[in-house]
Order: structure tokens, then C-alpha cells, then sequence
């Protein structure tokens, strides 16, 4: 059964989209990592997913049911982002009791040691918390909730680094003493990826990667080598990054589809073949033009 | 008043929608279970005061019966015949009359000079033939009435001394009240007569006083008073 | 991990056991106006006197019409403020759909409007009693009421403060829907207030409505006729704003 289910859902603000004909299906019990730049509809896509706002056309489903204002949705699913609203009134404690009211596999014990471990004070009100504390409260919020469905949008804003390798460790523990569908949206690939099973990659509000971060470790490969080299070897091959170096040499990243042959072939025009990291690639794959910020620089 | 509210009204729609609505109506101001025990506290305070005047009130109370707004009309129309009914010697009939105080005095020889020293009273005299050597005097009046309550009590009567043959009718010493009224808000006098009297403000109504001498029927009057016979 | 069943009930009950805790600054808010109120209302609403040769007498008002004013604008401002942004989105901090949420504000407000009845009716009280405390003056009490007759006003206090709970919140989710009824809602208020000045009649849109309660000496029709109003408003309310997204 998939537990989350976009079927070509659009989500338009006027005339921008910031969910353009989007489709993709998460299994049962995996983490998610949702990549993307800033404006991809990242946010947007969770919104929707958990049920605070409705999309504009295609079909959403959560559990099977549609999620925008469902109540079972609501009671399976939490979601952490920067902006969760609390209640002013009520103290930190009185939340984590609030919330244990609420979602019935709350685990209250692992709520009060994590509290203790970041040293959060009880009698702190939400509001009063600093940007990495609340971040930090949320997410503890969002663990000891344990919902079959748990969103996680940007967690790790404003927690010093510390706190973030905590935060993903305890994750992963208690993602697998009780397994359930999680999804981490986050800008640093190179932060989560250990702890991601699939990962989802957003360009433009639509799907431009849906796969095993294994996968993903094989999906590219850098070349390079002399420009003019590398310029005849190219033809033909899925070029999603080039830039110009230094000394007329050439960089390039690559679909990782080569055959023996081809491999030889750049071996003898003198290439070189090196793997890139995932949070590169991520960059590469997303960025909005061929080339990059040195491109701004080489008008001359 | 209404326009204070008004202007209350507007102002605190202003905060309401203003960011400051969350310093008065949401919670900046304490936060977490104190607010609770602040307000624990207040109610204990309110419910202390409230037992304390159900206590207290019952012998500070102003005596006097409640007339309902029909009482009051009726009397209103009573009063208007009570003249005529008296000037014809029929008093006995008068309706809505309260008969206050009444006086004896022996009579010394057949004159009787009646002097009234202030004039605050209505005299009326009558000769009947069954009294021989005594004067009666009666001291009667009609409802007063303050906000719907019978004050009519609160009037004393005037002294009446006989000196010889001069009847001495003395002003009764001068009558203050001070009131406070206290009513309670609207949604509880809604559903009763009571709730439009307030609105209709019967306010004061200060009663007529009549003085009824009765004498034998062969004395000779002079003086203030009016004889029917 | 298996799924939680949840009942649209079980939700309201615990979204209400939540908003006791986190509305409680309305009742702060409550506090002090009431004790504001008590203080206005010891200045008196008036007075009279006057007199003849042999009497002369003098009279000071007072009664509970002004605390009374103060808490239906309180419950009137409170029920606005559940429908603002803030507080709309601590509901989807935790489990809630919008049925349920307006459901559970609907049930806070009710409760809110039955503290704020009972202290209005203690509140009154003191304000009695601190009359009481004018010694050189007599004590009346306009009505003596029996338990029965307090029992009906107390409901009846409950029930203008539900009403006016209501129309606050219908007012609160029209701004919410459309900020243009900020200038529409109060506009059309005083614009109905000053064509009465104007036209010096005596019955306007505003005061109309406000006689179908006011003059009703039922009680069991005037209950009838605040409940369905109350629910009617809320109806409205709630359709209002499913045009609102659940949260941003």
C-alpha cells in the first residue's frame, strides 16, 4: 500500500504554479528525503500532503483518502515545519500533554528524555523559544508523536550542528524500533543522506528524480579533461552540468549510461573520470540553466 | 452612556483586529496555569462578596411594599375621585385612603376654632349628631409611593393639640429619605412585569393628607376647614 | 505502524479539553473587564430628587446594566479573536479538521459564555454589596427575585453572551474571508445608526434585531430564539469559512 499518492496534482497561485503536474507514490515505512532549491514547492508539496491546503487539480491521496480537512489523515499524520503555530498560552510541558491527548501512539517517555537531553526548560512558552530551540521542540514534537505519516519541513533550521546530528540520529533509532513513513525535506542532502532510504527530487514543482539514494550514487559521473576533448566526446551523451576551467581544460557531470566501449574511447582522448557527491549532483541536476554562478562572472 | 459604549466598542474592535488584541485577549500577559490560579482566586474573591450580600441584605433593606404598575394606575384613579367622595361626606367609601392616626379631645362649651398652622393638609368638618361633648379627629391619606415602593408609612402625623376652644393642627416634622436603588441587569428583569417599570419611571408620588373633624352637630366653627354639613 | 480510527467526536472532546488550556487568556481578559466594569459602575447610572414643604427625598441608581454591557462586548471581542489567524492555526498544530474545530470553538465559547454568566451574576453582586457599604443612605432593590426568576436570568445572561459569541465569530470569519468587511461591517453599524439620527426614527436595522430579543418576556421562546439565531450565525460562520485553507 502507498501511503502517500500524488496523481498529476497541479497547485497554482494565480498563474504561477508552484506544483506543476506532479506524480509520484511513497511506499509504506521508508524515509523520503524531498530535495529541491528554494521555490521548487517543496512546502507546498507537504502542505498539501498533510491536508492544510487543497490542490488545485489531480488527485491526492494519504492512506487512501483524500487528505485537505480529513480527520483521519489529521490523527495519522504530523507535520513539523519553521511556522507551526502553538498556542501562547500554554507552556512547553502543557504542549507535550496536549500532544500526548491527541496522538495515540505518543510516547511520553521519549518525549521527556529527548526535552531532557536539549535541555529545554518546561516552563518555556513556544513563542519565547529562540529559532533553534523551537526547531528543536517541534522536532521533538514530531519523534515522540511516532504518526504513520511524519513530515518533517526543513527540521534542522537554526540548530547548531550538535543538535542536527542528534536530531538524525535519534530519528534513525526510533525510525527503527517502530518503522513508519517519514519525510525530511531539507537543503543539505549532504546532512540527511545517510539516514535516507529514497530520495525525491523537486525541480519546478515536478518531479525531476524519484529513486534509492543508492541509485542515486550511480546515477552521474564527472568527466574532464582538455575542452575541445571533451566537446567532440560529449555528443550524445545526457549532459546535466558543464563548466570551463582553468587552462582550457573542461568539467562535466554526466548520466552514468556509459558502456566499456565508450569508457574506453575517453580513456585514449585523455579523460578522466571521478564520481561527484550527492548533494552536487542534487545542485546540478536543479540549477535553473547550464552553467552556474561563474557564468555571471564570464560576460567578458 | 450608550455613546461611551459605542465608543468602547470601537475601540476595542480596533485592538481586536491589531496585534495589541493578543496583549489584552490572548495571553502575553501571564502565561502557563498561572493565569488559572489568577482567575481561581478572582472567582473565590466574587463568590465571598456574592454570599456576604445575599447575607447582609436582608435587615438593611428598605421597608416598604412593591406595588405593581396596575396598583399604581388604580390609584392614580382613586385619587381622582377622592375629593368629590369626601366633600359629600361619604369618606367611610372613599376607596385608597389609609386612615393614619386619629385624636379625641372633650369639648369645653359649643365653639370650636380650628387652626391649621401650615398649610400641608386638606380639613374637612363634619357635625353628626352622635357625639355630644368630644371632637374626633382622623388623620387619613392617600398612597405616596417612590419607585413603585409604599413609602406612604414614612409620612407621621401632625400634632393636634386642643387649647380651650382653639383646635391647634401642627405640621408634621419635615420627612427626608435618601435611597439607593440597585436593579439588576436586564436579562433578569426581562421576563417579569417588573422589567418595564424602570423604563416608564413612575418616580415619585407624594400622597394627599386629609384631616377629618368630626364635631356635635350644635357647636358653632370658625377657622380654617371645610364643613359638608 | 498501524492506523488510528478516530470518531469526529472523540476529537471535538479532546480539541475542547485543549482550547481550556490554551483560550484561558480570555479569561484574564474577563477578569479585568469585569473589574473594570465594577469600578464604572460605581460612579452610578443617575439619580433623582425633589421634594415638598415636608419631605424631600433623593435617590441614586445602580445596577448590573453596565458590567452587563461590558461582558457581551467581552464575549462579542473573544469570539472574534478564536477566528483569527493564530488561533485558527493552533487547532492543525494538532489533529483537527474544520468541522471539528469549529465544533470545539462552538463548545468553548458556550462554556466561556456559562463562566462569564456566573460571574457576571457574582460580579453583579459585589457591585451590590459595595452599595450596600453607603451607610447613610437606604437600601432598595428593585425587584426581590425568587429562585426560579434568578435561575431564568442567570440562563438568560448565558444565553445574550452565546449570541453575541456568535455573532463575534461570524463577524471575526467574514474579516478573516475578506478584510473588506473590516470597513463594510462597522460602516454598515453606524451608517444604520446615523440614518437614525437623521431620519429621527425610532427603529433601525440594528435596533430592530436587537428588539426581537430584548422584548421577548418568554423565556422558553426567547431560549428558542437565541439558540436557533446562535446556530444559524455559527452555520454561517462555519460556511464562510471553508473558502479559508485549513492552515498556511
Amino acid at each position: 500500500m502507498s501511503v502517500l499518492e500524488f496523481d498529476s496534482v497541479t497547485k497554482a497561485y494565480g498563474r504561477k504554479k508552484a506544483l506543476d503536474n506532479l506524480s509520484f507514490s511513497l511506499g509504506e515505512n521508508k524515509i523520503t528525503g524531498l530535495i529541491g532549491r528554494n521555490g521548487a514547492g517543496k512546502t507546498t508539496m507537504l502542505k498539501i500532503a498533510a491536508g492544510f491546503m487543497k490542490e488545485t487539480s489531480g488527485d491526492v491521496r494519504a492512506f487512501g483518502e483524500h487528505p485537505f480537512n480529513n480527520l483521519m489523515v489529521s490523527a495519522n499524520m504530523i507535520m513539523i515545519d519553521n511556522d507551526m503555530n502553538m498556542p501562547t498560552a500554554l507552556d512547553l510541558e502543557e504542549i507535550m500533554a496536549s500532544a500526548a491527548d491527541f496522538y495515540h501512539n505518543w510516547d511520553m517517555d521519549l518525549a521527556k528524555k529527548l526535552f531532557d537531553y536539549f535541555s529545554l526548560n518546561p516552563r518555556q512558552t513556544h513563542t519565547g523559544l529562540s529559532k533553534g530551540m523551537k526547531n528543536t521542540f517541534n522536532a521533538i514534537l514530531g519523534l515522540a508523536s511516532r504518526c504513520p505519516l511524519t513530515i518533517f519541513d526543513e527540521p534542522t533550521n537554526g540548530m547548531d550542528a550538535g543538535v542536527r546530528k542528534d536530531f538524525y540520529r535519534a530519528l534513525l533509532k526510533d525510525y527503527i524500533a517502530y518503522p513508519r513513513t517519514i519525510i525530511i525535506s531539507s537543503h543539505h542532502l549532504s546532512e540527511v543522506e545517510d539516514i535516507l532510504e529514497d530520495i525525491l527530487l523537486l525541480k519546478d514543482g515536478q518531479q525531476f528524480l524519484h529513486m534509492p539514494v543508492e541509485e542515486l550514487r550511480e546515477y552521474a559521473v564527472v568527466v574532464s579533461g582538455k575542452e575541445e576533448a571533451i566537446n567532440s566526446w560529449l555528443r550524445g551523451h545526457e549532459v546535466f552540468h558543464k563548466s570551463d576551467q582553468a587552462f582550457g581544460r573542461s568539467y562535466a557531470v554526466i548520466r552514468n549510461d556509459l558502456t566499456d566501449d565508450q569508457i574506453g574511447v575517453a580513456m585514449k582522448s585523455g579523460l578522466e573520470f571521478s564520481t561527484i557527491s550527492n548533494e552536487d549532483l542534487c545542485l546540478y541536476l536543479t540549477s535553473q540553466e547550464k552553467g552556474g554562478i561563474d557564468d555571471v562572472f564570464n560576460k567578458g | 452612556m450608550s455613546i461611551v459604549f459605542l465608543l468602547l466598542l470601537i475601540i476595542l474592535l480596533a485592538l481586536s483586529f491589531g496585534g495589541f488584541s493578543n496583549k489584552i485577549f490572548g495571553t502575553r500577559i501571564m502565561s502557563g496555569s498561572g493565569i488559572t490560579k489568577v482567575f481561581a482566586g478572582y472567582f473565590i474573591i466574587l463568590l465571598g462578596a456574592g454570599i456576604l450580600s445575599l447575607m447582609i441584605s436582608v435587615d438593611e433593606t428598605f421597608k416598604g411594599d412593591f406595588l405593581t404598575d396596575k396598583e399604581i394606575e388604580e390609584n392614580d384613579r382613586l385619587n381622582s375621585d377622592i375629593y368629590p367622595t369626601i366633600e359629600s361626606g361619604k369618606i367611610d367609601e372613599a376607596e385608597g385612603l389609609t386612615k393614619k392616626e386619629s385624636w379625641e379631645f372633650p369639648l369645653k362649651g359649643r365653639l370650636l376654632d380650628v387652626k391649621i398652622m401650615n398649610q400641608h393638609a386638606q380639613i374637612f368638618i363634619e357635625k353628626v349628631d352622635s357625639l355630644e361633648e368630644n371632637v374626633e379627629v382622623t388623620h387619613y391619606s392617600t398612597y405616596s409611593y417612590m419607585d413603585n415602593i409604599d413609602i406612604t408609612d414614612r409620612f407621621p402625623s401632625p400634632d393636634i393639640q386642643l387649647d380651650g376652644t382653639i383646635l391647634k393642627i401642627f405640621p408634621p416634622d419635615h420627612v427626608t429619605i435618601k435611597l439607593v436603588k440597585f436593579s439588576k441587569a436586564f436579562p433578569f428583569t426581562q421576563f417579569y412585569e417588573y422589567g418595564e417599570q424602570i423604563s416608564n419611571g413612575y418616580g415619585m408620588m407624594q400622597g394627599m393628607d386629609f384631616i377629618y373633624i368630626r364635631v356635635p352637630a350644635d357647636i358653632e366653627l370658625s377657622g380654617d376647614g371645610y364643613v359638608i354639613n | 505502524m498501524y492506523l488510528t480510527k478516530v470518531s469526529l467526536l472523540d476529537v471535538v472532546a479532546k480539541q475542547f479539553r485543549f482550547k481550556l488550556k490554551s483560550f484561558r487568556g480570555m479569561f484574564t481578559s474577563l477578569m479585568l473587564l469585569q473589574v473594570m466594569a465594577i469600578l464604572f459602575s460605581l460612579g452610578g447610572e443617575g439619580g433623582g430628587g425633589g421634594g415638598s414643604d415636608t419631605f424631600s427625598y433623593d435617590m441614586k441608581f445602580y445596577s448590573g446594566n453596565i458590567i452587563m454591557a461590558f461582558m457581551l462586548i467581552w464575549a462579542f471581542i473573544s469570539a472574534i479573536v478564536v477566528t483569527t489567524q493564530a488561533y485558527r492555526y493552533d487547532d492543525y498544530a494538532f489533529v483537527a479538521n474544520r468541522l471539528s474545530s469549529h465544533l470545539a470553538n462552538i463548545l468553548f465559547l458556550g462554556w466561556a459564555s456559562v463562566i462569564g454568566g456566573v460571574t457576571f451574576a457574582l460580579a453583579s453582586q459585589s457591585l451590590k454589596l459595595s452599595v450596600l457599604f453607603l451607610k447613610d443612605r437606604e437600601f432598595i432593590e428593585s425587584h426581590p427575585l425568587t429562585l426560579l426568576q434568578m435561575t431564568e436570568g442567570l440562563a438568560a445572561t448565558i444565553l445574550y453572551l452565546f449570541l453575541f459569541t456568535a455573532i463575534g465569530y461570524l463577524v471575526g470569519m467574514l474579516v478573516q474571508w475578506n478584510k473588506i468587511f473590516m470597513i463594510i461591517l462597522p460602516g454598515l453599524l453606524f451608517g444604520s445608526l446615523f440614518l437614525n439620527v437623521l431620519l429621527g426614527s425610532e427603529s433601525t436595522f440594528v435596533i430592530d434585531i436587537g428588539q426581537f430579543f430584548v422584548r421577548e418576556t418568554s423565556f422558553l421562546l426567547f431560549t428558542l430564539k437565541v439558540l436557533l439565531a446562535s446556530a444559524l450565525t455559527y452555520g454561517i460562520a462555519a460556511w464562510v469559512s471553508n473558502s479559508l485553507e485549513v492552515r498556511k
